[in-house]
């Protein structure tokens, strides 16, 4: 089973998407509410994809990039995110190419760039 | 009479006025140096004469200058002043364009993480209870839901520094892809004319602009009338025209058509002809209007490499 990491300052957000993507048969391991709980996260636990949330307070999404770049450069990171899209992506391009989706996403879409990044 | 002959005329006069006090100065000068010297011979009052002529076409000559230099430098302080007032407006436009924008950007934000808890929570509740909810309900609220989402994205439009990416494309048929995806109605006469033009663009940003300019077209017609969309090349430019048989715009409105956030529509945001105007000038274009009839006309490049070099040696010069 495909096994997740979910880091939004939003709880709701959190909790709703786990329930979500565990009716469509993926396992949610972890859920952090800042940079630095989700690089702990990524740290503690076995996952084999972080969603990422950009605008988080103390540490953000940029952070906890660089940070997982450095320390476990095999997690897959897949950015979600409510902020204009073209500006995340320039923001995150000096670490690499990754799947963005813009909130609201497709639950579908984001399930199958899951499976497709294992 | 019209302010342009009133100040001819006034120009005229005070050349007339200037060469009368030059001829009057010198005139005075002869007079009073021929009276202290009391000369009676001809030959010396010849000279005097000629000396007096002289003078007075100097005198005369000096007059005109100075007017001439006083109209060139009140010309120059109009140019400048206009200048100085379109700048203002300008910068003016930029700043409330930055506010909206960084305000825009935030509530986007703010907006987008309850549409997707929205979304998502349906999802699980017609996983959950699939009976509970009809499909034409769940494409509904799906629909409703990616609209919500699309308006923050246009809105945004505006906000984003353009992140360009040009490619060779077909403009006649980037216009017909925008009007495919545009619900006309049957009371809708729209007929596209115009030679097949290839230029450089970025396809998704032209797209949003003909799809405002058609949706707007529509909205004033009262979806019910004509539209006709003409595309022509002129001196390695294309020019696209977006006419509709609407009603006759105030001259006031056609001013402040492209000044963000203004609109005379009901739920209009006032920011899609400004954004428009951004994907234009972002291209090396132009766009303006004019009415009666209503006619939106977009001027482009045909190609953005050419045009950037012919800027940059401007900028240099």
């Amino acid at each position: 089973m495909t096994r997740v990491i979910i880091a939004d300052d939003d709880r709701d957000v959190v909790e709703v998407l786990a329930m979500l993507l565990e009716c469509k048969g993926i396992e949610v391991s972890a859920v952090a509410h800042n940079g630095k709980e989700a690089f702990d996260a990524v740290k503690e636990n076995q996952s084999d994809v972080l969603l990422l949330d950009i605008n988080m307070p103390v540490y953000d999404g940029y952070w906890t990039l660089e940070k997982i770049k450095m320390a476990c450069p095999d997690v897959k990171i897949i950015i979600l995110s409510g902020e204009i899209i073209d500006n995340v992506r320039n923001k995150i391009s000096e670490f690499g190419n990754f799947t963005i989706h813009s909130k609201p996403f497709d639950i579908d879409e984001l399930v199958k760039d899951i499976c497709d990044a294992v | 009479m019209k302010i342009t002959e009133l100040r001819k005329h006034r120009k005229n006069f005070l050349y007339a006025l200037y060469i009368v006090i030059g001829i009057w100065i010198a005139v005075g000068t002869v007079t009073v140096y021929i009276q202290l010297q009391d000369y009676s011979e001809g030959y010396n009052n010849l000279i005097l004469l000629l000396s007096g002529l002289v003078l007075s076409f100097f005198t005369s000559f000096i007059l005109i200058s100075y007017e001439k230099l006083r109209q060139r430098l009140f010309k120059h302080q109009i140019f400048l002043e206009g200048e100085v007032n379109q700048k203002t407006k300008l910068l003016l436009q930029k700043e409330k364009l930055a506010g909206i924008g960084e305000l825009a950007a935030r509530i986007a934000h703010d907006i987008r993480n309850p549409l997707s808890i929205l979304q998502n929570s349906f999802e699980i509740m017609h996983l959950k209870h699939p009976n509970l909810v009809d499909s034409v309900d769940h494409v509904r609220i799906t629909k409703s839901i990616n609209r919500i989402s699309h308006q923050i994205d246009d809105v945004l439009v505006h906000v984003r520094e353009a992140n360009m990416k040009f490619e060779k494309e077909i403009i006649n048929e980037l216009i017909l892809k925008t009007i495919e995806k545009i619900t006309i109605p049957k009371t809708v006469d729209l007929k596209i004319s115009g030679k097949y033009v290839v230029i450089e663009c970025d396809e998704v940003k032209l797209e949003a602009v003909f799809n405002n300019l058609i949706l707007n077209a529509l909205e004033a017609i009262d979806y019910k009338g004509k539209i006709l969309i003409r595309v022509t090349e002129k001196n390695r430019q294309v020019v696209i025209e977006v006419e509709d048989s609407g009603h006759e715009l105030d001259p006031e409105i056609l001013d402040r058509m492209f000044e963000p956030l203004f609109t005379t529509k009901q739920r209009g945001t006032g920011l899609g002809l400004v954004s428009c105007k951004k994907i234009i000038e972002s291209h090396h274009g132009k766009i303006s209007v004019k009415s009666n009839p209503t006619i939106f006309t977009i001027t482009l490049p045909i190609e953005q490499s050419v045009r950037a070099k012919v800027e940059l040696q401007n900028q240099n010069q």
